[in-house]
């Protein structure tokens, strides 16, 4: 243990996207999917003491199968240096298409791990074809007002299933912002996604369906992670690939 | 949605989020090769009848694989059996199976290769035709349907299925298969179909189409011959070999799977075949004669997989890695670079002793990991009989380093049923553990032993008599022979000192009995396994998912006696149904090796002495060494 407190290492944040196909492929695959990338790229990644050694890397907030995103974020530990575009070439070059590194920040000596600090998801989710519900089904300034509606109430009780069976939570003040795309033709939310209050968008979804007296259909939604957010020193939301350096 | 992809797959979104494991289904792995469908003229599909995870750890397909791929004009793909969850709903949408790659039915495509690793995969084999909506015999197949190949080492007896396929590939698939894509280019061009090319294919060394041969029986039951129906197709037909392995295809770049396989590793083939000829043992028959890879060649094979794969760990495989001759060196060397790139290795079963156990100390956990034999047999006597070369004496021995090394489990394998076994051959299974166990308490002090004990795995399975083995023509025992037997084995493990430090597992003697009909049937038991498979039977080698009395009612009904094929004594001169091919090991040095064992004689291993067992016309390996 002397020796790793002594010995200096290189901390990076990679964030990268997770797309058509490999949608489909869990979060513990995808973990063992990059130590797979780390070794094939040849990186200088440092590993636990032990008699098992592993790679030193972090997840952020683990995503759902058959969910697209490009926010998603891996910390690294380094032995040595390397630079942000080298370590992003490298990565994508042993990667597949539908995996790649969209950028690469070298990490300040004290940044919190990845899966600590995540505070906020953003999401676009959009109604697949034929399943678009009654309430989604009307003209945007409608839908927008429903969302405000929505929105007004006193509180909004989102059923969590936990380790001690079902519990009420109040999450209106963790929902950040809740729009409708004119544009996309979907809900964009910003969400609070931090480990213990995670909000999965299609329990969001739910709430707001039954909000509007509508239910859900079966696999109806087609659900995008456009970046994951922690908070800075003043308690604003900022993308977590904003953290740290290009050098 | 602009950021959500649409994708190609064969199977919707509302199926893939349904199923369980749907990265079974996707492909767009790591080192799956693309083409475009216009660049190429050949369409195959490699398929192993299993589950994905199963499928994707077998070395075979992957070395085709990637041989198919190095060929310009040909694109290979994989296919491998959907499991119960999805069987299910394909059948109900009537949804073709596809290839993993192209996502395209595999109907569509010009072969359907299906490699055959176990028997109790035969229903899976038919599972596989039926959902790619491709008739299950070959008979019914128009000039629309992919030509369906088997290869593996269930095609050295092939009858039993031989409805089922267009052809089949007998022996090592690196050498003809290049061959034989040209011939069906040829025939492809100028358009003389598929039987023409059957026909043809029939002729290329190595290759069996069963359409092409006729078989009549005695009264008795028993093969009166088995004859060409036409001039010109071969009578015998003999095993393709490779010559050379250090100058042939190897998968540099193996299919790295998103799912945790049951070989999540890489797997570094040293060498094929086997010297020491067991009588029991196929496989050490139908790969003769033992091959070599060179060294170097291997040397630089593992860092280059290391670099392509990133997997985490490598392992050796062959038949026996203790007789390879560089073992020593090729284990220093993957030793240093393994550490450096944080890989591990996985050793093979290894002949315990100083040299093994050194090994074994510096790449594994001792506390974790237990020691292997596989005596087989439990006395010398039936040692002799089925001449495994082990002795009691190398067993307490290795056994002996071991214990002084810190190692306190050991694993021992052995067949119940042997021909000539007696109680005292099972006796003696339990006599040799308590022996080990005893020895361990002679060598071990009190205060260093951890726990104070010693864990001893006995596990027992039957035997099951196997075409091209010198115990072809023994007699099977039967689900009640095979019951007592392990009674009888148990039993006497209690009857130990040691029994508390002995624990006792044995397989399933019904699956065991099937699995006799399967390796020694003839063409009168294909309609059983179609109407097992009509019955919703497969995946069968899951012993959850095998109906004994499915089995047992389609016998009946089909007016096949299951005992035929197993509990028999089989005559010396009997001609039996695998006998028209050949593994190169003729069948008079098989006799004579089934006469051997009667007199309890052993024959020495390749490597003390040329037994000429045949195997030398091939003019390779140990036999001019």
């Amino acid at each position: 243990m002397s020796n790793e407190n002594t010995k200096t290492y290189f901390d990076y944040r990679v964030r990268f996207s997770k797309h058509g196909a490999i949608r489909y492929i869990g979060h513990l695959d995808v973990m063992r999917y990059f130590q797979k990338v780390i070794r094939r790229a040849e990186l200088d990644i440092a590993y636990t003491g032990g008699y098992s050694p592993h790679q030193i890397t972090t997840f952020a907030q683990p995503l759902g199968v058959g969910i697209e995103s490009d926010g998603e974020y891996m910390d690294l530990r380094m032995n040595s240096y390397i630079s942000c575009s080298e370590l992003k070439d490298l990565i994508n070059a042993h990667s597949v298409p539908e995996i790649q590194a969209i950028s690469v920040k070298k990490l300040p000596e004290k940044s919190g791990n990845a899966m600590a600090s995540v505070a906020a998801a953003e999401y676009y989710i959009g109604f697949k074809e034929g399943r678009v519900p009654g309430c989604f089904s009307k003209n945007p300034e409608e839908i927008t007002d429903s969302i405000k509606r929505f929105l007004d109430q006193e509180s909004i009780i989102l059923v969590k299933e936990g380790k001690a069976g079902l519990r009420e939570v109040d999450i209106k003040d963790r929902i950040f912002s809740l729009s409708w795309d004119t544009e996309e033709n979907c809900i964009h939310a910003i969400v609070d996604a931090s480990s213990g209050y995670n909000i999965k968008p299609a329990a969001l979804i739910e709430l707001l369906l039954k909000f509007n007296a509508d239910s859900m259909q079966d696999n109806s939604l087609m659900i995008y992670r456009a970046d994951t957010y922690t908070r800075d020193e003043n308690g604003a939301l900022i993308s977590m690939g904003d953290i740290g350096s290009d050098e | 949605m602009k950021n959500f992809w649409t994708t190609d797959l064969a199977l919707s979104d509302d199926i893939l989020m349904k199923i369980e494991k749907p990265e079974r289904y996707i492909g767009h792995e790591v080192n799956a090769v693309y083409k475009d469908p216009n660049d190429v003229r050949v369409r195959f599909v490699m398929c192993f009848p299993d589950v994905y995870e199963i499928g994707m750890s077998h070395l075979g397909i992957q070395i085709l694989y990637d041989m198919f791929n190095t060929f310009e004009d040909v694109w290979c793909e994989r296919v491998y059996s959907p499991w119960v969850d999805l069987d299910k709903i394909m059948r109900e949408q009537n949804i073709p199976l596809f290839a993993l790659e192209s996502q395209k039915p595999i109907k569509d495509m010009d072969f359907l290769g299906i490699t055959i690793q176990y028997e109790m995969c035969y229903t899976n084999i038919l599972q596989v035709l039926d959902l790619s909506q491709i008739p299950l015999l070959s008979k019914d197949r128009g000039e629309d349907c992919p030509i369906v190949i088997g290869g593996g080492p269930c095609t050295y007896n092939p009858e039993p299925i031989a409805d089922f396929f267009d052809m089949f590939y007998i022996g090592e698939g690196e050498t003809k298969y290049r061959e034989l894509m040209d011939l069906y280019e040829y025939c492809k061009d100028n358009k003389l179909g598929r039987r023409e090319f059957l026909r043809r294919a029939a002729k290329i060394p190595g290759m069996y189409v069963p359409s092409l041969y006729e078989v009549t029986y005695k009264e008795d039951g028993t093969i009166k011959a088995f004859t060409p129906k036409e001039d010109g197709i071969p009578e015998k037909i003999l095993k393709e070999v490779v010559k050379d392995l250090s100058d042939t295809y190897y998968p540099m770049k193996p299919v790295v799977p998103y799912i945790k396989c049951t070989q999540d590793r890489i797997v570094l083939e040293i060498m094929r075949g086997c010297i020491r000829g067991c009588r029991f043992c196929q496989a050490g028959e139908l790969y003769r004669p033992v091959r070599e890879r060179d060294v170097e060649v291997l040397k630089k094979y593992a860092i280059e997989m290391m670099k392509n794969t990133g997997h985490e760990e490598i392992s050796l495989s062959s038949l026996s890695s203790s007789d390879y001759s560089a073992l020593p060196e090729l284990l220093d060397f993957l030793m240093e670079e393994c550490s450096k790139r944080h890989v591990n290795i996985t050793l093979p079963s290894l002949r315990i002793d100083a040299f093994s156990l050194d090994v074994m100390n510096k790449v594994q956990d001792v506390k974790k990991t237990s020691l292997t034999f596989a005596p087989e047999a439990g006395t010398q006597r039936l040692r002799n009989v089925i001449n495994k070369g082990l002795t009691f004496e190398d067993i307490i021995n290795g056994s002996t380093e071991a214990f002084k090394g810190g190692w306190n489990k050991v694993k021992l394998y052995f067949m119940l049923g042997h021909p000539y076994e007696t109680e005292d051959d099972i006796r003696g299974i339990a006599e040799l553990a308590n022996e080990i166990a005893a020895t361990f308490f002679d060598v071990v002090p009190k205060e260093k032993r951890v726990n104070g004990k010693i864990q001893i795995t006995v596990s027992t399975s039957f035997f099951v008599p196997k075409p091209f083995t010198a115990f072809q023509w023994a007699p099977q025992c039967t689900k009640e022979d095979f019951i007592s037997k392990a009674y009888f084995c148990r039993t006497a493990i209690t009857e130990q000192l040691n029994q508390k430090s002995i624990k006792y597992n044995w397989h399933d003697a019904d699956l065991s009995v099937l699995e006799g009909v399967l390796a020694r049937g003839d063409r009168r038991v294909a309609p059983v396994i179609l109407d097992v498979y009509k019955q919703g039977c497969f995946f069968e080698a899951w012993t959850e998912y095998y109906k004994h009395d499915v089995w047992i009612e389609a016998f009946k009904k089909n007016g096949v006696d299951p005992d035929f094929y197993t509990t028999r004594l089989r005559p010396d001169d009997e001609i039996f149904p695998w006998d028209f091919l050949s593994c190169g090991v003729n069948k008079s040095f098989l006799l004579n090796e089934w006469h051997k064992a009667a007199r309890e004689e052993i024959t020495p291993n390749c490597s003390q002495r040329c037994s000429g067992c045949g195997g030398a016309q091939f003019g390779v390996g140990i036999c001019f060494a």
